[in-house]
């Protein structure tokens, strides 16, 4: 309905509430419900007084012919089934527990009530103002490890920001996209371990065009593609290039492991050169009972890339270390 | 052995579901585990998945003992399959996957691990009510760790 709703509103000019329920079929009283469920996922409306409904600007839902039409189609056939959700927990364990359906299985939402990111993290994302998409394919078919997957996408999706006109995309290691220090889109693998379990999920969230409001619950400094480009960018165009380079990559990297990409991380690498402290967690060694309370290691080096594996590579006084997981903080 | 034979071997394990494999031949003995036995937290070498078999040739030596559960426990235990952080809840906000004392059925979701930037989602192997959670959330665990306990 949500959908449904915002098809009618999203030119961005006044309708009214008789106009809207009868397209609908849906009474006034529901109608004002779903109004003010979409205010709290974000939805910004310049006219909320009966008996007009009017959003604040144009908005681009993402259409399911529109999408896959501009999916080149080399590609398009590759995809075994495309879904777009209105509304979702997390696109990621949609599609992680979505057994039915034949991969590599593509999926989108619009809204995700329980987005998420590395270390327990949330991620937010207002209705219809980013990308949140999430890919399911098979792993048996790589030959390389799939932390160094998480590099060769990271990679893929600054290239094509770099490509659309992004010029000061940066990548963070592991996987943060960044522009001038503030976050523009996130990446996380995730898989589901069962007896016999072959299948990764790669869900990418980017931040295309976010509302004025002020948004809770985000913890670091973000930006959106509308501000860096100075104009709108369709989301649909977006996604269907998404979707495509993140496919090659899921092919190319099964074939060549990092050796395509490395080069390229030199380029976006917003760590290099710097002094940056790494932190992970170990147990207490020093503890006897099973259940032991994480204790934060830290270690502090100049960052001077990645391994072939995508692990961080360190100088540590003579020594040149390299970690496959931890927290980086540049020092300042 | 022939290096060909252990890359064969290699790939044999790397598409079939076991976790490791021993092989003697005459004075030879090579395991293959595609699990590491005990992995320290910060390895100058990409740490192993499950997928990306680890091997170690040893000569005649007996296989190391794998961490072994408490003897008094009672019920099924629920081990990591691998290295990495615990996370009982998908995101902050939101709801632990289980508690003690709860129903589980075979193939829900109990934990996150999150290893080399991947989370991986371990699953319920049997059903039954789950009577301990033996790590902290946010705790390090080991290859092999007990986890939860389903009776």
């Amino acid at each position: 309905m949500f959908h449904r709703i915002l098809q009618v509103l999203a030119d961005g000019q006044p309708h009214t509430v008789k106009e809207l329920t009868s397209k609908l079929a849906v009474s006034p009283t529901k109608l004002e419900h779903f109004i003010k469920t979409l205010i709290t996922y974000g939805v910004e409306f310049s006219s909320l007084a009966a008996p007009t409904y009017q959003l604040s600007e144009e908005l681009e839902l993402l259409e399911y012919h529109c999408l896959r039409a501009q999916i080149p189609e080399y590609t398009r056939q590759q995809i075994a089934y495309l879904e777009i959700l209105d509304r979702v927990d997390s696109t990621n364990q949609y599609v992680l527990t979505q057994e039915q359906h034949p991969v590599p299985f593509v999926c989108l939402a619009e809204y995700q009530t329980a987005g998420r990111g590395r270390q327990g993290r949330q991620w937010v994302s207002p209705y219809a103002s980013g990308l949140c998409l999430s890919i399911k394919q098979h792993y048996t078919r790589f030959n390389y490890s799939l932390g160094g997957l998480s590099i060769a996408l990271a990679i893929t999706v600054a290239r094509l920001l770099y490509a659309i006109g992004v010029h000061e995309v940066s990548l963070k290691w592991p996987n943060d996209i960044i522009w001038r220090n503030r976050k523009l889109a996130g990446l996380l693998l995730e898989t589901r371990i069962r007896n016999y379990c072959d299948e990764i999920v790669i869900g990418i969230g980017i931040n295309v065009r976010m509302p004025m409001i002020e948004l809770k619950n985000i913890s670091q400094p973000w930006v959106d593609l509308q501000t860096i480009l100075g104009q709108p960018i369709s989301r649909n165009t977006l996604a269907a290039m998404l979707i495509e380079h993140c496919l090659q990559t899921l092919t190319s990297y099964s074939q060549d492991g990092l050796t395509t990409f490395i080069s390229d991380w030199y380029r976006f690498d917003l760590l290099y050169g710097q002094l940056v402290t790494l932190e992970h967690s170990t147990p207490d060694s020093n503890s006897v009972s099973k259940k032991t309370q994480p204790r934060v290691v830290a270690v502090t080096g100049k960052a001077c890339g990645i391994d072939e594996q995508g692990a961080l590579l360190l100088q540590v006084g003579n020594s040149k270390q390299s970690y496959s997981y931890g927290e980086a903080r540049i020092r300042v | 052995m022939d290096i060909r034979k252990i890359k064969k071997l290699i790939e044999l394990i790397e598409s079939s579901g076991i976790a490791e494999i021993e092989i003697h031949e005459g004075e030879n003995l090579i395991r293959i585990s595609r699990y590491p036995h005990s992995t320290p937290v910060v390895m100058s070498q990409a740490m192993p998945l499950p997928g990306i078999p680890t091997v170690s040739t040893t000569m005649n030596t007996p296989s190391s003992p794998v961490m072994e559960p408490a003897k008094e426990m009672k019920g099924h235990l629920i081990t990591s399959p691998m290295v990495g952080t615990f996370y009982r809840a998908p995101s902050p906000a939101s709801k632990q996957f289980v508690e003690e004392g709860q129903m589980v059925n075979e193939g829900d979701t109990l934990c996150i691990i999150e290893a080399m930037k991947i989370l991986n989602q371990i699953t319920a192997d049997k059903a039954g009510i789950v009577t301990k959670v033996l790590v902290e959330n946010g705790a390090p665990v080991e290859y092999g760790e007990p986890l939860f306990v389903i009776e």
